[in-house]
């Protein structure tokens, strides 16, 4: 468990560095792949879902992305896009095309239904966590006038 | 005011925004901002930006002007860069910068190395695609051919994105890294040929581009979004493809 941790971090790291983050955003990317990989695991270990873990995963990811892009002053995307690099199902999308390779379609298609549901559910939090900073940082703006 | 200069200032901009890999929003706001700060009034700036080309027209005592400014060539994800010319456009807002300081700095910008060298991109697509194959469920040796497979794909992407868009690159990439796997499971060095395939292709999954059309979307940039949401679809498809293509090789 504490491998798998270390290592999404350094899978997360290692992806922002080929989008050529700027230096001082690897140790946030790096901390946004343990909190990923950590909401996702906690999550199932406890009985949730496999789609609502990975929504919950990417709502907590995207949130904490927002708030790194204010406090850094970089684009959110900076820490958004190697954030959800651990979440996506990489696994069972392999499975689903190598039932179809195997002519079994019908596991192939739910595998694959199972897949773009997560995707999904990954984007889901990336909307949501958006939408809340958009109406907050508004509000703030207005407020401030 | 010498208009010229603020033209250069606000296409090349957003010329290099948009190559980088900036949000849509941001690009229009960006250029704005730049204009604006640069002399000409708020409401006098007009801009729309899509994936593939920049028309902004502008207001000045002289008159008024659109310009276009096709954009087209390979992309380089640069989030670097993005950032930088973000932080431009603050500083000229604020005042801390000209007209001219801007422009021999998005210059500068724009022939400048990339802030991670070749070697350390290597060792970064190395340990990225190695450490997926190890959380996947991997084990040990694993780690050593995801690595290899993942330099592969990464490397395979970079000189063929220069000749045909990303998909093909990605589609290609894809299929040589899979195929990689596939053999490493034939010759009999990994049981884990699934983990393998995945690790090494991971990172070519279209993460900004989803990223970036849920925001576009989001701000309402409808053209721009649904362009680059089917960018990422049929990247994604690409990559579907050449994995079911390699592993009916070892089936």
């Amino acid at each position: 468990m504490i491998v798998s941790t270390l290592l999404s971090a350094l899978a997360t790291i290692a992806f922002a560095i080929l989008n050529q983050v700027p230096k001082k955003a690897i140790i946030p990317s790096g901390i946004l792949g343990i909190v990923a990989w950590l909401f996702l695991n906690g999550a199932l270990k406890n009985g949730a879902n496999v789609i609502a873990a990975n929504f919950m995963a990417s709502l907590a990811v995207s949130l904490l992305s927002e708030v790194f892009a204010r406090y850094y002053r970089m684009p959110v995307t900076v820490f958004a896009v190697p954030g959800i690099i651990v979440l996506v199902p990489g696994m069972d999308a392999y499975f689903a095309m190598r039932d179809f390779v195997t002519h079994h379609y019908m596991n192939g298609m739910s595998m694959a239904t199972e897949t773009v549901l997560i995707a999904g559910a990954i984007s889901t939090g990336l909307v949501i966590a958006g939408v809340l900073m958009r109406s907050i940082w508004r509000q703030r703006k207005h407020g401030a006038r | 005011m010498d208009e010229e200069q603020i033209w250069r200032l606000c296409m090349l901009a957003g010329h290099q925004l948009l190559r980088y890999g900036a949000e849509t929003s941001r690009i229009e706001e960006t250029i704005t901002h730049f204009a604006v700060s640069a002399g000409v009034q708020m409401d006098h700036v007009q801009c729309f930006v899509t994936p593939t080309g920049i028309f902004v027209s502008m207001t000045t005592p002289a008159g008024t002007t659109t310009r276009l400014e096709r954009v087209s060539g390979a992309r380089i994800l640069d989030l670097d860069k993005v950032t930088q010319i973000n932080e431009l456009s603050r500083k000229m807002q604020r005042g801390e910068c000209s007209i001219d300081e801007a422009l021999i700095k998005l210059e500068a910008l724009d022939h400048a190395p990339l802030l991670y060298s070749r070697p350390v991109q290597i060792l970064a697509a190395a340990l990225s695609s190695g450490s997926f194959t190890i959380i996947l469920g991997g084990a040990g040796l694993d780690f050593i051919y995801g690595a290899v497979g993942g330099i592969i794909a990464q490397e395979l992407t970079r000189w063929t994105v220069r000749y045909v868009p990303r998909f093909f690159a990605v589609l290609l990439a894809s299929l040589v890294g899979s195929l990689f796997a596939v053999l490493i499971s034939i010759v009999g060095l990994s049981k884990h040929e699934g983990v393998i395939i995945i690790g090494a292709i991971l990172p070519l999954l279209p993460g900004l581009a989803v990223t970036n059309a849920i925001r576009d979307l989001l701000a309402g940039d409808l053209l721009a979004g649904v362009a680059r949401g089917a960018e990422a679809l049929f990247t994604a498809a690409a990559i579907a493809v050449a994995v079911a293509l390699a592993i009916s090789i070892s089936t």
